[in-house]
């Protein structure tokens, strides 16, 4: 029981040793993160259905399966006390995720067979993540990102649930980013 | 802050669940199996039959779907067991489709997926024909095509195979419909046997084989028309100049033109040596665009170049010269446009081209000689004959005129005539007086000349466009001076493009109109100008009667009383026709302050404009929006 305690302190430790490896100093241009992370929300819900109207089924084992999506939880301290104590790991989680769905955009899911109604959409929300991406990683200042895995290739069936799939997961993903810039715009902007 | 956080929770719990519901991302679990018969890829027009066999633990599956495409099949659908149904499809032309199934499970809302797959239909490749392999001069690789016949719709290779006639050996090369083999790769003799293989999933077929000489199948460097030049002697000429970079010594070429308007091409072949520019003289019909192309080959050899990219150019409009008017409708009669080769000095063709040209002025010298004598000969036929008839008859009948020695009267008459002629004569010598400018001098104040200019001015610019407005045709320069009178003739403006009928009163002045426009009791009228134009465009039709309504009765509800408004506006008016650019397309009658709550309308909340109360812009566009519901 004591060593189970012993290993989570070190756990939290080690974590909050993570987040102050990230300069405090480097607060992103909140107002610009907020205008593009609104974007991305009305791009990502208007390419939607360029995806055809398929209904996702549910698959089966969905509850077990290992998530290799990055996730805003609540460790990263993306809610407003969160944001006005240390706004770096709730920042370093979501470019995380920007890099993670604009890798997952320009595969073959996307752009392979069959192909897409309107491949505009996809190439505009492609560029704005890629925006957003610059927007909080500024020149000089790197964060240590995980190694996002790389999508399988894909057989023409599978994409089209998984092009639903990505965006349905990325439609939740950029809402609360955008929440977290509207935040940061109104209360945390110098 | 206590329902900030709360809220931030829903959005973090909705996320997770978003999250988990679509858990792995990347990849699709299968819970079951699908498969095709006949195999996935297949001939077009087959009937085929897919199976899906649902394997979802804990379900038992009510009904099984097939989607194609994404959309859900509703027919041919047969249960065969109680995990298992079939999809049959009768004459399947579809080259590809994407198939999954899906169950309904008892206990779930949404259905579960089971499996997918894709499936493909095609043909077998035809015999690949028309098999050609050419060396273009420079570019260091033997080209080969092929026709693959008609299109296969799956997966197809095609292999180049290549075999030397001399050491038998064979070397092969996967391409899809043509192939680029560097010379280099070819140094196992010149003598060579070509052939095509096709090969898909659904057969196998061969070409003919084609055997090539390297040195045979060479195609000289593309020739390039540079320029053309219009000589204007006296047949006019056209010199067409082409080049080429080759290096072959002994090239034919053909040359193709025609007008553009024409569907024919006219041909002309020669042998060239490209030691130089090559040119061409054409006599071409005048006034007229022609289009060139060249080509060329080795001569005695199989394969040409294509032809050059279409060289356009139009002959100058020539006036023909009284004296080669036959000539050259000689020249035009004779048929098709002859050419002739220049090239620094006379070629052979060119000499040949001039003998026949020689030939057939010397054919047209006699033949003209030979009409010359026949109208010579009948002359002195007709002159013989009229010598003998005149010494049969009386002097006095064939005399012209009387004879003055043998009458005195004509004598009289002749010395008379004389006289009268020579003054006739000096009168036809006489020229035309010269017509002087009329001047009309009239009083100065009345300023005529620049009433006329005026007038002249307003009517053009009327008849031209209504939409000129009164605001162009004012800063073009007039300002009317009341003393005088004059009022410019702003009727017409009004007047001309439909106005109504009934508006008489408007016609005299140039401000008149404007304020009428803005009058509560008359702006029925407006709506009737069909080219009015705000300067915002989503105002409506029914909104914009309504709203000069409006208008007056925020003018009325504001400081101006009706006469007061009318001098505002006047002076809004003189404003705007002071500083309206002169090159205004859209005409606007409506003072600045108006165009902008009409814009405002369009974009801000009334309420924010501080032009007028709020009170009376809340009620005004209460009733529009009403008006539009």
């Amino acid at each position: 029981m004591l060593g189970s305690r012993a290993v989570m302190l070190l756990l939290l430790l080690a974590y909050t040793a993570l987040g102050r490896a990230v300069p405090e100093s480097s607060s992103p241009a909140w107002a610009q993160c907020q205008q593009l992370s609104q974007k991305l929300c009305t791009l990502a819900w208007s390419a939607h259905p360029l995806m055809g109207h398929v209904d996702l089924p549910r698959e089966e084992g969905d509850d077990e399966t290992t998530n290799d999506v990055p996730h805003i939880q609540c460790e990263d301290g993306c809610d407003p006390q969160g944001l006005s104590d240390n706004s770096q790991s709730c920042l370093e989680r979501i470019h995380q995720g920007l890099v993670f769905y604009e890798r997952l955009l320009s595969s073959d899911i996307f752009t392979g067979e069959p192909s897409l109604l309107s491949s505009g959409p996809v190439i505009q929300l492609h560029a704005s993540l890629l925006g957003l991406r610059q927007l909080l990683q500024p020149e000089g200042h790197h964060w240590e990102t995980e190694q996002t895995p790389s999508p399988s290739p894909s057989q023409p069936w599978q994409r089209l649930l998984l092009r639903l799939k990505i965006l349905r997961s990325l439609q939740a993903f950029v809402a609360i980013a955008a929440r977290v810039f509207a935040h940061g715009a109104a209360a945390l902007s110098p | 802050m206590n329902q900030v956080t709360v809220q931030w929770d829903v959005i973090i719990t909705l996320y997770i669940f978003f999250s988990w519901c679509h858990g792995g991302i990347m990849n699709i679990n299968c819970s079951g199996h699908i498969w095709v018969e006949p195999p996935t890829i297949f001939k077009m027009g087959l009937n085929i039959s897919i199976y899906c066999q649902a394997a979802i633990k804990n379900c038992q599956p009510r009904k099984l779907y097939f989607y194609k495409n994404g959309i859900k099949e509703r027919f041919q659908i047969t249960r065969i067991n109680k995990t298992t149904a079939r999809l049959w499809y009768n004459n399947f032309l579809e080259p590809h489709a994407s198939i999954y199934c899906t169950a309904e499970c008892p206990g779930y809302f949404q259905e579960t997926l089971i499996c997918g797959k894709d499936i493909s239909s095609g043909y077998p490749p035809d015999v690949p024909d028309k098999v050609t392999c050419v060396i273009y001069e420079y570019s260091g690789n033997m080209t080969c095509t092929w026709n693959t016949g008609k299109p296969t719709y799956i997966d197809t290779k095609y292999v180049l195979y290549v075999k030397s006639l001399e050491t038998k050996e064979e070397q092969q090369y996967l391409t899809s419909n043509y192939i680029n083999i560097s010379i280099d790769s070819l140094r196992r003799g010149k003598n060579y046997l070509v052939w095509v293989q096709a090969e898909n999933v659904l057969g196998m077929e061969k070409s003919k084989q084609l055997q090539i000489h390297l040195d045979d199948i060479v195609i000289p460097s593309a020739s390039i028309i540079s320029r053309a030049e219009d000589i204007n002697t006296t047949v006019p000429k056209t010199i067409i100049h082409w080049d080429s970079q080759t290096k072959i010594e002994n090239v034919s070429c053909e040359m193709r033109y025609k007008a553009t308007t024409n569907q024919t091409w006219t041909v002309k072949e020669f042998d060239t040596n490209f030691t130089c520019t090559q040119q061409s003289a054409f006599y071409l019909e005048p006034n007229t665009k022609y289009v060139f192309q060249v080509r060329c080959q080795e001569t005695g050899k199989s394969y040409w170049q294509p032809w050059s990219s279409p060289f356009f150019h139009k002959t100058p409009e020539t006036v023909p010269q009284v004296t080669l008017n036959s000539l050259q409708h000689d020249a035009r009669n004779s048929g098709p446009l002859t050419a002739s080769i220049i090239k620094g000095h006379l070629t052979s063709d060119n000499r040949q081209q001039n003998f026949g040209l020689s030939l057939g002025m010397v054919f047209f010298a006699v033949v003209l000689s030979i009409l010359s004598l026949i109208v010579i000969f009948n002359r002195s036929l007709r002159t013989g004959l009229k010598r003998r008839i005149l010494l049969l008859i009386p002097k006095w009948l064939h005399e012209n005129i009387p004879n003055m020695e043998n009458s005195n009267a004509v004598k009289m008459l002749q010395e008379k005539s004389e006289l009268m002629n020579n003054n006739s004569g000096e009168q036809v010598l006489y020229v035309d007086p010269i017509i002087t400018e009329i001047e009309i001098f009239l009083p100065e104040e009345h300023k005529p000349t620049d009433y006329k200019k005026e007038r002249n001015t307003g009517s053009l610019e009327t008849r031209e466009c209504l939409q000129k407005s009164l605001l162009t045709s004012t800063t073009t320069g007039y300002i009317p001076d009341l003393s005088t009178g004059y009022k410019p003739q702003i009727s017409n403006f009004l007047t001309e493009g439909n106005h109504p009928s009934s508006n008489d009163e408007t016609v005299s002045s140039t401000l008149k109109p404007s304020v009428d426009c803005l009058d509560l009791g008359k702006n029925a009228r407006f709506k009737n100008y069909p080219n009015f134009a705000f300067s915002v465009s989503s105002v409506n039709s029914l909104s914009s009667t309504l709203f000069h309504e409006e208008l007056s009765l925020i003018l009325n509800q504001g400081e101006c009383s009706p006469p007061d408004m009318q001098n505002s506006i006047e002076k809004e008016t003189t404003m705007l026709l002071e500083n309206a650019p002169p090159n205004e397309t859209e005409q606007t009658l409506l003072p600045d302050e108006f165009v902008s709550c009409l814009g405002i309308m369009n974009e801000e909340l009334p309420c924010v404009n501080p032009y007028f109360p709020q009170n009376i812009l809340e009620s005004h566009f209460s009733r529009i929006s009403l008006l539009e519901k």
